[in-house]
C-alpha cells in the first residue's frame, strides 16, 4: 500500500485532515513527471497535463481499485496539484520574459527548452478568477478545476464530486461563463 | 411580474430555458430594478453566446487560453513538415502545401481541421485505422500518410498531393459530354470499391473528395480524405451538426439517410453507395437532388426528414424542370438543351434512383456494381437498375443490334466511338426516320454540332490535335444534307491547324535515340543509337542518306560540325571517333581523352572540343591531332558545352547540386554558381549569355549566366525531363521526357506555345532546325519525327510606326492609319507608310474615326463625352464646314456617302447631310447613350443601338422608325447588317453577340458567347463568316449559318477595342483600339477540300493520332503513320495545306 492510498483511505474512514498531506504528495510527484517529461520530448512536443495526472496517479495509487469518492481526493488534489505546477511555471515564464527576477531558482536543473514552458498570462489569470470563484461557490471551482486541469470528464468529475451528472452540467455552464466574465472584466480593470 | 429575488444563477440557467428571441424580454422582467445584476446576467449570457470556450476541451499544457490558437502560415514548420503555401480552404480545414525534409524529401499536402475537436481522440481514431488504410493500394486513392497534432493542438492529416479540380468542376470546366463522365465515375466506383473490400468506408464521398488529375494526358478521378471523415466524425446531433459558428458538419446534399438519422455507428458500405449517386446526379444535372441551400436553410429536423424520407426527383425530370439554367448545364455537357434529358431518361434515372434508396438493402450491394450497371448502359445493355421486364430486355436487345441498321443509314463508316453514342439516339431516329427525314436530319446534326463545341474545347484547352481528331470525326456525324455544318468544320479545321505543331516525318530506328541534331542547312537530321550506330537522313522524307557509322560500342554523344562534313561520336569505348560526313568513314585515329563527358565542334569547323572530368581539350577536327589542353578544373562533370560567337561555354558541375557556366577559352567562371538540385539535362543558350536545367520533377529553370539568377519563373514540363533544346535564336525552348510528349515554350516569358508533341515513348532527345521553324524529336523506342512548328501569334506584328498610331481603318485601296506628331496628324498608308493628303491639326486626342466610302473625307471625334464631330477632307488636310453633332458616340457614312449617322450620348441619333452638314432628323427614340449606328448595305435603312437595351430599324428616305423598337436581354454596344442585309447582328455589354433576322427580328439560334463586353461586331465580306471583339482580350469567329465557333479565338492586346472589321479583300481580320494598338490577322483560310476519307487521314498524318475507341487519343506508330501518310498522297493532300512530298 503507497503512502498515498494510505491517506486515501484514511479520508474515507473520515480523517478530514488527512486531505491537507495528499496535495504535497502529489505536487510533488507531478511537478517531478512535468520536469522530466520536458527534459525527455522532443522540441515541439506537447506536454500534455491530463497524461501527467493519470501517470502520476498510477505511480501514487497504483493499479488498485479504489472507490470514487477516494479517486475524487485524488483527483481533487491532483488538479489543485497541476494549477500549481502549471501556474508556477507561467509564473517563472512571465517573469524570465520580463528579464527580471534572475534571482528565482528554476524548478528543477534541467534544461527546459524555452517553447516548451507552457501557458502565459491567460493560465494566471484562470488561476485568479478560480480563486475567488472558489471562495463564492466552491463546488463549482473544483469542478472546473477536475475537468480542466485533471482531465476528468464531466460524468467523472460529476462522481468524484458525489452530484447528479445534470447538476455538473448546470455548473459546468454557468461556471465557465462566470469565469470567463471574470478573465475579461480584471483584464479591462488591468487596462484601464 | 416575474419574482425578482431570485438568484444570478438561476436567472442566467432559467433565461437558457427560454427560447433565445425571448431571452432578453425574460432577463429584463427577472431581473427588476437590479440593474447590476441585469448587467451581469447579460453579460454572462453573451459571452456563453460567444463561444471560444477554453475550458471545453481538458487542458493541452500550451495550448493558450481565451484567444483563438494562432493560424499555421507559410514558413512554420509541423513536426517533419514545413508549411509551403496555403492550397485550399474550407469551412472544416485548411490545406497547406507542405514539403517533408525526412526521411525523404518531397511535397505534400497538410491538411488541418480546422474547427475545435477533441484532437486525442481524432488521432486515436485514425491510428486505430492506420493498419487498415495502410492495405489500401490503389492508384486512383491519394493515401493518408500520416496524422498528428499541431503545437496549437489542431488534428492534422498528411497526403499526397493531387493536383487538379473537383470532378463536377473539371467536367464542367472542360465541357465532358455525358459519356465522358460516366467513364470518370466508373473509375471513381472502382477506387471505391477497392477501398471497400479492405474494410475502409469512406464517409465523405462528395465532388470536392474526387479530384480528377491528368496522367499521361488522360483525366483520372483520385479520391482523397480515405480516413479522415471516420477519424474526425463526431457523434452527430444537433450540437455537433449545427456547430459553434452555426456551420454543418459535412455536406448534408451529400449525406446518407442513416447519417442524417444520427446513427454514425451504423454506417456501412452501402453509405458510400449512397454518396456516389448523389454524385452520379450531379455529374448529369449540375445539381443535387436535394439542394445544398435548401438543406442549410430547412433547420435540423426539416433536414432529416428531407434526406430520410422526401424521394428525389429523377434526373432527367431534374433537367426538364431546370428552365434557363439547363441551357447552361447543357453547355458544360457539350450538347444541348433540347437533347440532354433525352439521354438521362431511362436506364441513368433508374440507376441512380436505385443507388439513392432509402433503404439500403434496395440499393446496389457494392460499388462494382454500380459501376458495372453504369458500363452496361453506356454498351446499350439492359442495365440492372431496373425493373427487368421482358418487354424492356427486348426493346434493348432489339436497339442494339437496330444501331447498325440504323448507323448505315446516316454515317458513312461508324467508328466505334460514334456507334455507343449513336445508340442512344437510335431509338429516336427509328421511331422518326420512317415518319421524317427532318427529325433525322435535326438529330445527327445535334449531335455533330455537340462534337464540334467539345472539339473546340479541347482546342482551347491547348489539346488541338485531339481537337482536330474530334472535328475530323464530327465530319463524319454531320448528316449529308447539312452543308452548311459541313463547311463550318471544314473551316475550323483549317483555321486550327495553324496552331498545331504539325508532324511532316515519322522514322523507326532500331535501337532507343540518344542524340539527334540538324545540320547547318537543315536538309539533313543526324539521328544516333544507343546501339552505336549513327545515321544522316534526310529531314523532309527521313529517307537515309547514308550508311550508317558504326562506332563500335554504345554512343554517349554524339555532334555535327557546322558545315555539316564531320560527325564526331565517342561512346563506352571512351574513344572520341572522326568520321567524314559524306561517306561515314571514320578519318584519323581515335582520339583518347578519358574522362570525356561532352564533345562540340568549333564554330568554324577547324577544332573538336572535347570537355572532360579532368578539364578541356582541343583537337584538330580534320586530322585529330591534339591542339592542347584548355583550362582545367576539377569538378563533377561538365553538363553542358556549346560554341556561341563569343568562344566556348560550359557549365560544370562545381558541388552537389550547383553548377556555374565558365568562359572556356579564359578558364574564367561567368557569373556564380546557381542551385538546381536533382538535375537533368543542362542547355546552354546559344548567345552563351543563358542556360537551362532540368529536374526529375519536371521544371526547367532558366539561368542569367552573369547574375546566377533566374530570367524567368521555373517553366513546369511535368513530369521527368529527359530531352532539352534552346531555338537557335534562343527564343523558345522544347522540352520533352517521360510523359510521353515534347513541349515547346517561349523562352522570355515560360509560357506554352502550341499543343503537346505527343509521343509513344519516353523523349530522349530534341533539336531545333537551324531556321527555328522545325523540330526533331527522337524517342526511347528508336522513333524519330519532325514537327513544323507554329509561330507564336499567326499573324503579323501589330502595325506599328514611329510616330504616335493612333487609329486605323480600312479605305478603299487598304489599310490606313492616322499617326500623330505634336498635335499633328497624318493618314497613311499602313503597308508603306507613306503619307496620304496633307497633315492637319486636330484639337485634342482622336477617339474614333470613320472614312468616306471613297476614301475622301475622314470623320474624328475626340475623347470624352463634351466634343463635335469634324470632317476632314483628306486629300488637302481642310476641316470641312464645322464641328458638328455634340457628345457623339459613334459615327458612320451611308455607302454612297451622301449621308453621316451618329450616335450620341445624349440618347439622341442624328442623320446629317455629309456635303452641307446640315441635320436632316433627330430621333429620340432611345433613353441612354446611342452607341450603336449602321446603316443597312444598300443604303435603304439605318440602325440603332442604345445602351438602354433597344435598338431601332428606320427608313432612310422618310427618316421614320420601322416597327417597334427591339428590347434586349443586355445593353447594345455594336451592331452591323449582314452584306445581303438580311440579318443584322448586336453586340451586348453582357458579352452576348446575336444573330437576328431583319424581316422577323427573331433571334436566330442561341446567343454566342465573349466572357467581357463585346465592343465590336462584324460579318465577312460574304457574310459567311461572324466577328466579334470584346474587352476579354480576345474576338471570336463564327459561322454565320449554323453559329459554330471557326477555329482559334484571336487573342489581341486591344485594351478598348473600337474596330474590328475585315479587309475589303476578306483575307486579313483589323483588330484596333483607340491607344494606338492596330493588329492584324489573318482570316481564316477556306474550308478544306475533299471528301471524309481524306480530311481524317490528313488529320491523323498532321497530328500524328487517332481517336480510339473511347474517344481518347491513340499516338500512331511508325509503320501506321507512314502507310497513312502514303494514303493521304494517293487521296491528295487538302490543297493548300501540302505536306512535303514523301
Amino acid at each position: 500500500m503507497t503512502d498515498v492510498t494510505r491517506i486515501l483511505n484514511a479520508i474515507e474512514q473520515g480523517d478530514a485532515r488527512a486531505a491537507d498531506d495528499l496535495l504535497p504528495l502529489v505536487y510533488e510527484q507531478l511537478r517531478l513527471l512535468a520536469a522530466q517529461k520536458m527534459a525527455q520530448e522532443k522540441p515541439g512536443q506537447t506536454l500534455q497535463a491530463t497524461a501527467l495526472v493519470h501517470e502520476a496517479y498510477i505511480r501514487l495509487v497504483g493499479l488498485e481499485k479504489q472507490s470514487w469518492a477516494s479517486k475524487g481526493h485524488f483527483f481533487m488534489a491532483a488538479a489543485e496539484a497541476m494549477k500549481r505546477v502549471l501556474v508556477d511555471y507561467a509564473r517563472q515564464k512571465k517573469s524570465l520574459k520580463r528579464g527580471g527576477d534572475h534571482e528565482r531558482v528554476p524548478l528543477d536543473d534541467a534544461n527546459t527548452p524555452e517553447n516548451n514552458l507552457p501557458l502565459s498570462d491567460d493560465l494566471i489569470d484562470l488561476d485568479e478568477a478560480l480563486e475567488k470563484l472558489s471562495k463564492a461557490d466552491r463546488a463549482k471551482a473544483d469542478l472546473v478545476k477536475l475537468r480542466y486541469f485533471a482531465g476528468l470528464t464531466g460524468e467523472q468529475a460529476a462522481k468524484a464530486l458525489g452530484i447528479s451528472h445534470a447538476t455538473a452540467e448546470r455548473y459546468w455552464d454557468y461556471a465557465s461563463s462566470w469565469l470567463r466574465l471574470e478573465i475579461v472584466r480584471n483584464r479591462q480593470k488591468r487596462s484601464c | 411580474m416575474i419574482n425578482s429575488s431570485k438568484s444570478e444563477e438561476e436567472i442566467y440557467h432559467a433565461a437558457l430555458e427560454e427560447p433565445p428571441d425571448r431571452r432578453s424580454g425574460y432577463v429584463r422582467a427577472a431581473c427588476g430594478d437590479d440593474l447590476e445584476l441585469l448587467e451581469r446576467v447579460e453579460s454572462l449570457l453573451k459571452i456563453r453566446e460567444d463561444g471560444n470556450n477554453f475550458l471545453e476541451s481538458p487542458l493541452f499544457a500550451d495550448q493558450p487560453l481565451m484567444s483563438t490558437p494562432p493560424e499555421e502560415k507559410p514558413g512554420d514548420t509541423i513536426d517533419k513538415y514545413r508549411l509551403l503555401e496555403k492550397i485550399g480552404e474550407g469551412g472544416m480545414a485548411v490545406v497547406y502545401m507542405a514539403e517533408q525534409e525526412r526521411p525523404m524529401r518531397r511535397k505534400v499536402a497538410l491538411k488541418i481541421i480546422k474547427l475545435g475537436m477533441d484532437t486525442k481522440s481524432v488521432i486515436a481514431r485514425f491510428e486505430a485505422e492506420r493498419q487498415a488504410l495502410a492495405m489500401m493500394d490503389h492508384p486512383n486513392i491519394a493515401k493518408v500518410l500520416d496524422a498528428g497534432a499541431t503545437e496549437t493542438g489542431r488534428p492534422y492529416f498528411v497526403m499526397d498531393i493531387v493536383p487538379g479540380l473537383p470532378i463536377t468542376e473539371y467536367c464542367d470546366k472542360n465541357r465532358l459530354s455525358i459519356k465522358e463522365r460516366l467513364r470518370l465515375f466508373i473509375l471513381t466506383c472502382n477506387s471505391i470499391q477497392h477501398a471497400h473490400q479492405k474494410g475502409i468506408i469512406h464517409r465523405d464521398i462528395k465532388p470536392s473528395n474526387i479530384i480528377v488529375t491528368m496522367h499521361d494526358g488522360e483525366p483520372v478521378p483520385k479520391v482523397i480524405d480515405f480516413g479522415i471523415a471516420k477519424a474526425t466524425s463526431q457523434r452527430l446531433t444537433e450540437k455537433t451538426l449545427f456547430t459553434r459558428h452555426g456551420q454543418i458538419i459535412g455536406t448534408p446534399a451529400y449525406m446518407s439517410p442513416e447519417q442524417a438519422e444520427l446513427s454514425d455507428w451504423d454506417v456501412d458500405t452501402r453509405t458510400d453507395i449512397y454518396s456516389l449517386g448523389i454524385l452520379l446526379y450531379e455529374l448529369l444535372t449540375g445539381t443535387t437532388p436535394f439542394g445544398e441551400e435548401q438543406l442549410r436553410e430547412a433547420g435540423y429536423l426539416q433536414m432529416q426528414r428531407i434526406i430520410c424520407e422526401e424521394e428525389p426527383t429523377k434526373p432527367s425530370t431534374k433537367l426538364s424542370t431546370l428552365g434557363e439554367a439547363l441551357t447552361d448545364v447543357a453547355k458544360w455537357h457539350s450538347s444541348s438543351p433540347e437533347l440532354m434529358p433525352k439521354l438521362v431518361r431511362g436506364d441513368l434515372d433508374w440507376i441512380v434512383m436505385k443507388t439513392l434508396e432509402k433503404d439500403r438493402t434496395r440499393r446496389y450491394d457494392t460499388a462494382s456494381a454500380l459501376a458495372a450497371d453504369v458500363h452496361r448502359h453506356l454498351n446499350s445493355e439492359p442495365v440492372e437498375a431496373a425493373a427487368p421486364s421482358i418487354s424492356y430486355k427486348l426493346r434493348k436487345f432489339a436497339r442494339r443490334h437496330r444501331v447498325f441498321v440504323v448507323a448505315g443509314l446516316f454515317v458513312v463508316a461508324a467508328l466505334m466511338v460514334v456507334a455507343v453514342v449513336s445508340a442512344m439516339y437510335a431509338r429516336e431516329v427509328s421511331i422518326h426516320a420512317r415518319e421524317s427525314e427532318n427529325a433525322r436530319q435535326e438529330i445527327t446534326g445535334l449531335l455533330a454540332g455537340s462534337y464540334v463545341d467539345r472539339a473546340q474545347a479541347l482546342c482551347e484547352q491547348g489539346e488541338v490535335g485531339r481537337g482536330m481528331l474530334w472535328l475530323a470525326d464530327s465530319l463524319k456525324t454531320a448528316p449529308e444534307g447539312s452543308s452548311n455544318l459541313g463547311r463550318a468544320i471544314r473551316t475550323s479545321l483549317a483555321a486550327w491547324h495553324r496552331q498545331l505543331h504539325s508532324l511532316t516525318t515519322v522514322v523507326q530506328y532500331p535501337d532507343p535515340i540518344t542524340a539527334v541534331t540538324f545540320n547547318s542547312d537543315g536538309s539533313r537530321i543526324l539521328v544516333v543509337c544507343q546501339d552505336g550506330t549513327a545515321r544522316l537522313c534526310d529531314s523532309v522524307t527521313g529517307k537515309a542518306i547514308s550508311r550508317p557509322l558504326n562506332h563500335g560500342s554504345l554512343i554517349w554523344d554524339a555532334a555535327i560540325s557546322p558545315d555539316g562534313t564531320r560527325i564526331a561520336t565517342w561512346g563506352t569505348d571512351r574513344l572520341v571517333r572522326l568520321w567524314e560526313a559524306s561517306t561515314m568513314e571514320q578519318v584519323a585515329e581515335p582520339i583518347q581523352h578519358q574522362e570525356c563527358w561532352r564533345i562540340v565542334f568549333s564554330l568554324d569547323n577547324a577544332r573538336l572540343i572535347t570537355a572532360g572530368r579532368d578539364g578541356f581539350r582541343f583537337w584538330d577536327a580534320g586530322t585529330g591531332k591534339s591542339l592542347g589542353k584548355a583550362f582545367r578544373y576539377e569538378s563533377e562533370g561538365v553538363r553542358a558545352i556549346t560554341c556561341c560567337a563569343d568562344g566556348v561555354r560550359a557549365v560544370i558541375k562545381v558541388a552537389q547540386g550547383k553548377h556555374q557556366m565558365f568562359d572556356v577559352d579564359r578558364g574564367e567562371p561567368i557569373g556564380p554558381p546557381v542551385k538546381h538540385v536533382n538535375l537533368g539535362t543542362v542547355v546552354i543558350s546559344p548567345d552563351g549569355m543563358r542556360f537551362a536545367t532540368c529536374d526529375g520533377e519536371g521544371l526547367i529553370r532558366v539561368w542569367e549566366a552573369a547574375t546566377g539568377g533566374e530570367a524567368l519563373d521555373p517553366i513546369v514540363h511535368g513530369g521527368g525531363i529527359s530531352a532539352l533544346a534552346f531555338s537557335p535564336d534562343g527564343s523558345r525552348i522544347v522540352s520533352g521526357g517521360l510523359t510521353r510528349m515534347a513541349l515547346l515554350w517561349d523562352a522570355a516569358t515560360g509560357e506554352p506555345i502550341g499543343a503537346p508533341m505527343r509521343q509513344r515513348n519516353t523523349v530522349r532527345a530534341v533539336a531545333f532546325s537551324p531556321d527555328g521553324t522545325r523540330a526533331v524529336t527522337g524517342n526511347q523506342d528508336g522513333v524519330v519525327r519532325i514537327w513544323d512548328l507554329i509561330k507564336r501569334k499567326y499573324v503579323g506584328e501589330p502595325v506599328r510606326h514611329q510616330d504616335e498610331l493612333v487609329a486605323a481603318a480600312y479605305g478603299p485601296e487598304g489599310l490606313r492609319i492616322l499617326t500623330e506628331t505634336d498635335g499633328v496628324v497624318q493618314v497613311r498608308d499602313a503597308a508603306t507608310g507613306k503619307p496620304i493628303g496633307k497633315p492637319f491639326s486636330h484639337p485634342g486626342k482622336i477617339w474614333r474615326i470613320a472614312f468616306s466610302p471613297d476614301g475622301s473625307r475622314l470623320l474624328t471625334r475626340k475623347k470624352g463625352s463634351a466634343d463635335f464631330i469634324r470632317l476632314w477632307d483628306v486629300e488637302t488636310g481642310e476641316q470641312v464646314g464645322r464641328p458638328f453633332n455634340k457628345s457623339p458616340t459613334r459615327m458612320t457614312f451611308s455607302p454612297d456617302g451622301s449621308r453621316i449617322l451618329a450616335g450620341g450620348h445624349d440618347a439622341v441619333a442624328r442623320v446629317w447631310d455629309a456635303a452641307t452638314l446640315k441635320c436632316l432628323g433627330e430621333f429620340h427614340q432611345h433613353r441612354s447613350s446611342v452607341f450603336a449606328v449602321d446603316f443597312s448595305p444598300d443604303g435603304s435603312q439605318f440602325l440603332t443601338g442604345s445602351f438602354d437595351g433597344t435598338t431601332q430599324l428606320w427608313d432612310s428616305a422618310t427618316l421614320e422608325p420601322i416597327g417597334k423598337p427591339l428590347v434586349h436581354q443586355s445593353e447594345v454596344k455594336d451592331v452591323a447588317f449582314s452584306p445581303d442585309g438580311t440579318k443584322i447582328l448586336i453586340g451586348f455589354a453582357d458579352g452576348t453577340v446575336r444573330l437576328r433576322d431583319l424581316k422577323t427580328l427573331k433571334p436566330i439560334g442561341t446567343p454566342l458567347q465573349h466572357l467581357k463586353i463585346v465592343c465590336a461586331v462584324a460579318f465577312s465580306l460574304d457574310g459567311s463568316q461572324l466577328l466579334a471583339c470584346s474587352i476579354d482580350q480576345t474576338a471570336r469567329l463564327w459561322d454565320a449559318a449554323t453559329l459554330k465557333p471557326i477555329g482559334p479565338p484571336l487573342e489581341h492586346d486591344c485594351w478598348w477595342p473600337t474596330l474590328a472589321s475585315f479587309s475589303p479583300d476578306g483575307s486579313e481580320i483589323l483588330l484596333a483600339d483607340p491607344h494606338g494598338t492596330a493588329e492584324i490577322w489573318q482570316a481564316p483560310p477556306g474550308p478544306l477540300k475533299g471528301d471524309y476519307e481524306r480530311i481524317v487521314c490528313w488529320v491523323h498524318v498532321v497530328t500524328g493520332m487517332e481517336l480510339d475507341s473511347t474517344g481518347g487519343i491513340n499516338v500512331l506508330d511508325a509503320p501506321t503513320w507512314q502507310q497513312r501518310r502514303r494514303r493521304l498522297n494517293e487521296l491528295g493532300s487538302p490543297p493548300g495545306l501540302t505536306l512535303s512530298e514523301f
